[in-house]
């Protein structure tokens, strides 16, 4: 099954963006996050927990850190529920570990900053749903592609 | 009813984030440094910071997936995530 995604480019930026729809209860709504293979998490921005109004209640996790100083809180929620759509309409249904920004507390300097940042696709959504990412700069395209989960078999002629 | 639902947002997602995708360079020269709320593939408002442009775009009646907000960054600038 193929998902795809949506590579922006021109001549000052070039990005990876991929859609994806929250299913957390009383939290429907759809969420623009960055693919960023740099990334270990997937990341709800401060900006859609506002706009999802996802509660924040999950465990107070490490603090997210980029480059430049400090950190950006977060809670840990162990079972997001949100879907993805493939090339064909069908609907994937997710659960996985995500951290949620966390703003409570932070300076309005602070918060302005946090709120410029997008959600992300790290590394743990590949390796969870065993995808692959396909990046087509010629061809101007990005995806996601399932991995063959087939068993290899072993030559006959072996 | 649930299905059928969820692609009309994935639609409605597709839409905006495509407008702003096929027309970044242009959003990014006359909006660069704000906030815009782009709705139905077009730009709805701009504001410099998220508190005001949730409040140009609707306040609580903005629909997430429907309504799409985003901060532009500056024409020239490298981000990092």
């Amino acid at each position: 099954m193929i998902f795809d995604a949506n590579l922006t480019r021109n001549e000052e930026s070039e990005r990876i963006t991929f859609n994806i729809a929250s299913r957390q209860p009383h939290c429907f709504g759809g969420i623009i996050t960055i693919v960023d293979t740099g990334s270990p998490r997937t990341i709800i921005s401060a900006r859609d927990v506002y706009m999802l109004k996802i509660p924040l209640t999950g465990e107070v996790g490490k603090p997210i850190k980029g480059f430049g100083k400090g950190g950006v809180s977060c809670r840990n929620v162990n079972r997001f529920k949100f879907t993805i759509k493939s090339r064909d309409n069908k609907i994937r249904s997710i659960e996985m570990p995500v951290c949620i920004v966390d703003i409570t507390g932070m300076s309005q300097e602070a918060r302005d900053q946090a709120f410029q940042l997008p959600s992300i696709i790290g590394l743990d959504f590949l390796r969870s749903q065993r995808l692959k990412l396909v990046v087509d700069f010629e061809g101007g395209g990005a995806y996601f592609e399932e991995i063959d989960v087939a068993p290899k078999v072993k030559n006959a002629m072996d | 009813m649930e299905e059928r639902q969820i692609l009309r947002e994935f639609e409605l997602m597709e839409t905006g984030s495509k407008f702003i995708s096929d027309n970044f360079g242009e959003l990014q020269a006359r909006y660069g440094n704000r906030f815009i709320a782009v709705k139905s593939g077009e730009v709805i408002a701009t504001a410099p910071s998220f508190e005001e442009i949730i409040k140009k775009a609707g306040g609580s009646k903005l629909c997430p997936g429907e309504t799409i907000i985003q901060f532009m960054p500056l024409k020239g600038e490298i981000i990092l995530y």
